[in-house]
């Protein structure tokens, strides 16, 4: 059976036709057509697929994109302006937290929204934030490091009256 | 000299901007008008006689397009290896037999994946089930009743399902043991895990009406890929482009042909469309190819102050269905075991021995994980039964620079005995090891017991497979800027920043001006690929070369305009200038337009090639070990610190010290990023991860079972370099390697660490909770003790 | 679903359904919305106080992103897990078991009609520990049920829930909330997994002689139900916990308990990480049991 909804797609709203049995990520990936949210598993468990709804991580291959007709989703394109890297974008690449880039945005969005509601994690804070999200290259040392030191420099530019 | 511009910094890595902003496009972010979806399907049996094959009601179903079987593939043979002495033995799609569940038997392709599920689930196949053997002393044993394939026609020894052997000796083995002072017997064993890879199997083809075949693959080797596919096919290999994408990890799993890739191309033949193949999750984990369980029986002959007189060792590799990997992991067994200790008299036997599991892959370090945590626990028990010294017993038998390997190889600048002495003073080791084990009543206020374990390894970087050399073309634009033309492939190792990092130290160029195209086998030259560790020696040298034939060039031209010789100019800041007068100079954009204006229009492109074992024809035998096998050895020494739950059997990482011999970094936060990713795996190996079979089924197909570290598992992973080559603009350059042998010494050296702390010692992977509660209530119940 | 255990005809969404924030009712008790979130039952500053092993045990359910969009309704509605069976049978124990519908039982091939798939909720043992009730709506209306009543320890059919029916709420009694609790979840990681095991513990300890006066020992993810060490229970209740060793306190806990193997993990060893966390958990309620060596 299908259904016509509306999805908020990075600010964008996308008229998308289609059966309820579609998945969110099936849907931003085929019918949206934008390929930054990857599928590692499809069936919920290494974090790849992981976008905002409504501003918190959830699993988009798991996730019906009917129920989230109307509702604001963020996707690693989002997460930039289009035109500079984000803090804990730079971050990832300038602590070597990116090797082979496929469970980058999913770590990324996790990571976006975990420093957007705690401004400066602890180290556990951090993990418990990306548990869901598996990498397989760099043992999430410099992952770690990223996040934390994306912390600092947001709070930096926030201290000079930054956005 | 003086100091280096790029190599040898930590420079951002290219790609990274891409990968961080979802941009970077992988394999299955390729859309094509009218792209089908293709499927398989698998083998529920172990082994099993094909009687019948229906597809007539698949066939039959709207949205299905083409259906091939084993009919339509009878005949084509792949293999990982292709030999005369081991000819390729798989099928790409089943013959009469099935030999493992999930082996594949028809492939479809249809508009849709309901449709595509709904097709397979239609498809009729009536089997004969027949015996089937998972075990490796069962399949090995002579009376073993179920014979998968007949043993290989060379090997003579009475066992069953002998896929393979590889056998070698030197000096006089009984003689040594005649001298020994003390003999020493222990058997180890590693269990089978898999590469866990983010980025799903995938392959899309589209074969055009031109007659060219398209390809995109998540795979390590564009170049092996497009052979294996030419060869089954029966196209030239001209014909087949397969073209970039980026891959998410493989770590070994990703190299030889797999019959998803033959399908995509001959359906894509077949129904005039492109087609992609998305392997699942679960298809991966229960029918693609994992790694190398090993059995490893050493008999060690060594002198009371510790100088090993002989060593006779027999290696068992459970291989699975088909050859696979495992006829070369036996070989490689062989090379781990004798590189960094020195063997007067040495014996090694290796045998492959099919069962009805699915064949095996590399994965990360082939073999040496296996074979290092054997001899590595084997040194430490003989360190401890001659009392002593462990590190004084390494350092007695390791390598020394320039040594000769029994192969006639040399390993050159060797830093071993280095290594192993900065990781003991790094680590403080002798001083923070037990000189008893720790073996202290059990106690509930204080159960966790630390114990601290080193290790040692070593490894190849670069051998001789197809495609046995690698080419680069460099070439300059009006502004000064090159073009890096390689067909080197990015996993996530840092290829693309090295080799962009190399040209621009040979141009004295920034990394901005280096444009790099990578990974076509049409449009960027021929590659050996990321596997056999060579990508930074031979690609390395091949894209020095290349940009150093760019430099001549310049230097050329630029010296005719300044009417200078070439001797007396230097490059900087894209210009030629006269080194002893500075003003006098030619920018490389001048350079650019005067070469074609002088020299016929010449745009000025440099190529370069390397090949590692020049004077080599091919690779060592497999049987006997004979031949040159690498130029390049890389030594590492890990250092484990580990705390031991004690009731209940969990064990922690809690620091990993890797000192390492990688020749030079080119980019020490790549070389880093590579260690810490390889301790994550060796942890993942020691206590979490087991593909869990029974009775050719494996049980925990996914994530959720298969257990790979998460974050909360990160080890603190610290690391020294040991530098022993150097890097000089316009000479060829000796690395060694860094992305597949740090996951060795480091699970060695936990063994060992784990002994330290609680005096047991484990003889087979994994070091389960469950195993270490046994082994540590059996301690207890010998001493006496709670 | 994906895996095709369960074929449902239809899928009703319960997603506009807005949770009611978690609230105390007028005897006291603390009352939660089915729907709520496992990670807004996390993060509840209220639930933190007065039901802190359930904000424990909602923080420790798979990673952020399950908890995110989980219920607690849904995590005690879970249905019972088994390697053989979460999987997707293209071309493994492709034939239907028990619990598929069919005629097998792959781990225990021989025998009766049982189906020994394990009960791996954390919030099952935890909400048993605190007497919780459930309340439970269907077509006639509401009604009110002891989650003691509402896991029926039978793998095929893990609940006593009607397909009409549904948990609305549930209810955390006053006096649960002045106990002293303690929960672990035990796993190999630390995250992102089901339970090796779990134990939810609750003591209510008062009167002059401090004694306890009542017991909730739950140890999940051991059974196809979480179960209750009620041997153990009675034997403490009534006395001055003081002095009491936890180690042998937790012995009786692992005896008291059938432990199923489930997911690779043998029985013995499962039984003995009852045990250890049983101890420890003890050991940890400090207050209770002072002057305890533990050994």
């Amino acid at each position: 059976m299908k259904q016509a909804i509306e999805l908020i797609i990075n600010g964008e709203t996308h008229d998308l036709f289609l059966s309820s049995n579609v998945t969110l990520v099936e849907a931003i990936r085929d019918n949206v057509g934008l390929l930054g949210t990857k599928v590692g598993c499809d069936m919920g468990t290494c974090g790849a697929c992981t976008v905002l709804l409504e501003g918190k991580p959830i699993l988009s291959c798991i996730t019906l994109a009917v129920e989230c007709n109307g509702k604001e989703i963020t996707t690693i394109e989002g997460v930039s302006d289009g035109v500079t890297l984000s803090n804990l974008q730079e971050a990832f690449v300038r602590k070597g937290g990116v090797q082979c880039g496929f469970c980058t945005p999913g770590m990324i969005l996790s990571g976006t929204a975990l420093l957007k509601k705690n401004a400066h994690p602890k180290v556990d804070e951090v993990a418990k934030a990306l548990e869901g999200n598996l990498c397989r290259c760099t043992g999430y040392n410099r992952i770690i490091d990223a996040v934390l030191d994306a912390s600092v420099s947001t709070s930096h530019l926030q201290d000079q009256g930054e956005k | 000299m003086g100091e280096l511009k790029l190599v040898g910094k930590s420079l951002l890595r290219k790609d990274g901007p891409d990968k961080t902003t979802g941009k970077a496009k992988y394999t299955a972010d390729r859309k094509l008008p009218g792209m089908l979806v293709g499927g398989i399907l698998r083998s529920p049996h172990p082994h099993a006689k094909i009687l019948n094959i229906n597809t007539e009601k698949a066939e039959k179903l709207p949205g299905v397009k083409a259906i091939i079987s084993g009919s339509d593939t009878r005949g084509i043979k792949h293999g990982f290896v292709e030999t005369p002495r081991y000819p390729p033995d798989q099928n790409i799609l089943a013959d009469d037999v099935v030999r493992h569940v999930g082996e594949e038997i028809v492939a479809v392709a249809a508009t849709h994946y309901k449709v595509l599920n709904d097709a397979i689930n239609l498809i009729e196949v009536t089997y004969e089930v027949l015996p089937a053997v998972f075990d490796v002393a069962e399949a090995m044993h002579p009376d073993c009743n179920v014979q998968i394939h007949p043993n290989h026609p060379k090997v003579k020894d009475n066992f069953c399902n002998i896929a393979g052997k590889t056998e070698t000796q030197w000096g006089d083995i009984e003689e040594g043991f005649k001298q020994a002072d003390l003999i020493c017997v222990d058997r180890f064993e590693s269990h089978l895990r898999t590469h866990g890879y983010l980025e799903p199997q995938t392959a899309i083809a589209d074969y055009r009406g031109d007659g060219t075949l398209h390809m995109w693959i998540s795979s390590m080797g564009p170049f092996v890929k497009r052979k294996k596919l030419a060869s089954t096919l029966g196209l030239p290999e001209g014909s087949i482009q397969i073209h970039k994408a980026y891959v998410g990890g493989a770590f070994g799993g990703k190299i030889d042909l797999f019959s998803h890739e033959y399908c995509a191309a001959a359906l894509s033949i077949k129904t005039g469309r492109p087609i992609k193949f998305v392997a699942t999750r679960e298809e991966i984990f229960a029918a693609y190819r994992h790694g190398q369980p090993l059995i490893s029986e050493i008999k060690t002959g060594v002198k009371k102050d510790g100088t090993i007189v002989a060593q006779q060792l027999r290696m068992i590799n459970n291989a699975g269905a088909y050859k696979g990997s495992g006829v070369v992991v036996i070989f490689l067994a062989w090379g781990f075991s004798m590189i960094p200790y020195r063997v007067k008299n040495f014996k090694y036997e290796g045998y492959s021995i099919f069962t009805n599991n699915p064949p095996r892959a590399p994965l990360r370090g082939h073999g040496a994980p296996q074979v290092r945590f054997a001899l590595e626990s084997h040194m430490d028990i003989i360190a401890e039964k001659l009392k002593m010294d462990p590190i004084a017993l390494r350092l007695k038998n390791a390598r020394i620079p320039g040594e000769e390997l029994p192969n006639k190889d040399n390993v050159h600048n060797c830093g071993l005995q280095e290594c192993i002495q900065k990781a003991v003073s790094k680590t403080d080791f002798s001083n923070r090891r037990h000189r008893i084990p720790n073996t202290e009543k059990i106690s509930a206020h204080r159960p966790i017991k630390h114990g601290i374990g080193l290790g040692v390894s070593a490894y190849f970087g670069g051998s001789l497979i197809y495609p046995n050399g690698s080419s680069a073309i460099v070439k300059m634009n009006d502004d000064g800027s090159v073009d890096l033309l390689t067909g080197a492939i990015e996993l996530g190792q840092g290829s693309e920043t090295v080799l962009c990092q190399i040209v621009g130290e040979e141009l004295q160029l920034e990394i901005e001006d280096i444009r790099i195209i990578s990974s076509d086998t049409a449009t960027t030259p021929q590659d050996i690929g990321a596997w056999i560790s060579g990508m930074t020696y031979v690609t390395g040298n091949a894209v020095r070369e290349a940009a150093g034939n760019v430099r001549e060039k310049i230097l050329q031209v630029a010296a005719e305009q300044l009417n200078e010789r070439v001797e007396n100019l230097k490059l900087e800041n894209k210009s030629v200038l006269v080194a002893a007068d500075p003003a006098r100079r030619i920018s490389y954009r001048d350079v650019y337009n005067a070469s074609i204006a002088k020299n016929r229009g010449d745009t000025i492109i440099g190529n370069g090639h390397w090949r590692t074992m020049r004077d080599e024809p091919f690779h060592p035998s497999l049987a006997t070990t004979k031949g040159r096998w690498s130029e390049n050895y890389a030594f590492s020494v890990q250092v484990a610190e580990v705390a031991v739950d004690t009731e209940t059997g969990e064990i922690k990482l809690l620091k990993a010290t890797t000192v390492h011999d990688c020749g030079f970094p080119i980019n020490p936060q790549l070389v880093k990023g590579q260690i810490d990713g390889q301790v994550s795996l060796a942890l993942g190996h020691a206590f979490m991860e087991d593909v869990m079979m029974k009775n050719g089924y494996t049980l925990n197909p996914t994530w959720l079972d298969y257990r790979m570290p998460l974050i909360h598992n990160v080890a603190d992973s610290k690391e020294v370099d040991v530098i022993t080559e150097s890097y000089q603009v316009g000479r060829s350059f000796r690395t060694k390697e860094v992305g597949e042998g740090l996951v060795s010494a480091i699970l060695a050296a936990i063994a060992n660490a784990i002994y330290d702390a609680t005096g047991l010692r484990m003889y087979t992977t994994p070091f389960s909770p469950e195993k270490v509660l046994k082994g540590l209530k059996l301690l207890n119940e010998n001493k006496g003790l709670r | 679903m994906k895996n095709g255990i369960i074929k449902p005809k239809a899928l009703i969404s319960l997603n506009r359904l807005s949770p009611e924030k978690e609230s105390v009712t007028a005897d006291g008790a603390l009352r939660l919305d089915a729907l709520s979130t496992l990670s807004d039952i996390a993060e509840s500053p209220l639930i933190k106080i007065k039901a802190p092993t359930l904000a424990k045990a909602a923080f420790h359910v798979g990673g952020q992103q399950i908890r995110n969009r989980a219920t607690l309704g849904g995590n005690l509605c879970q249905d019972t897990r088994c390697l053989y069976l979460n999987q997707s049978h293209g071309f493994q124990f492709v034939d239907s078991c028990y619990k598929r519908g069919g005629d097998c039982c792959y781990p225990y091939p021989a025998g009766k009609r049982v189906c020994r798939s394990v009960f791996m909720s954390d919030t099952a043992p935890v909400l048993i520990s605190l007497g919780a009730q459930l309340v439970i709506l269907d077509n006639s209306g509401e009604k009110r049920v002891d989650i003691n009543d509402f896991y029926t320890g039978d793998g095929l059919k893990p609940l006593n829930l009607g397909s009409a029916e549904m948990i609305s709420a549930i209810l955390i009694p006053l006096e649960s909330q002045k106990m002293q609790c303690h929960f672990v979840k035990a796993t190999p990681r630390g995250g992102l997994e089901f339970a090796m095991v779990s134990v939810a513990i609750a003591l209510k300890i008062d009167g002059p002689d401090n004694n306890c006066s009542k017991a909730r020992i739950v140890v999940g993810s051991i059974n196809t139900s979480p179960l209750r060490a009620f041997k153990t229970e009675q034997e403490i209740v009534g006395h001055n916990l003081n002095g009491v060793l936890a180690a042998e306190v937790a012995r009786k806990v692992a005896d008291d308990v059938n432990v199923l193997p489930h997911h690779g993990y043998s029985k013995g060893y499962l039984k003995q990480l009852v045990e250890v966390h049983t101890k420890r958990s003890l050991m940890a309620m400090g207050s209770v049991f002072p002057g305890n060596k533990g050994d």
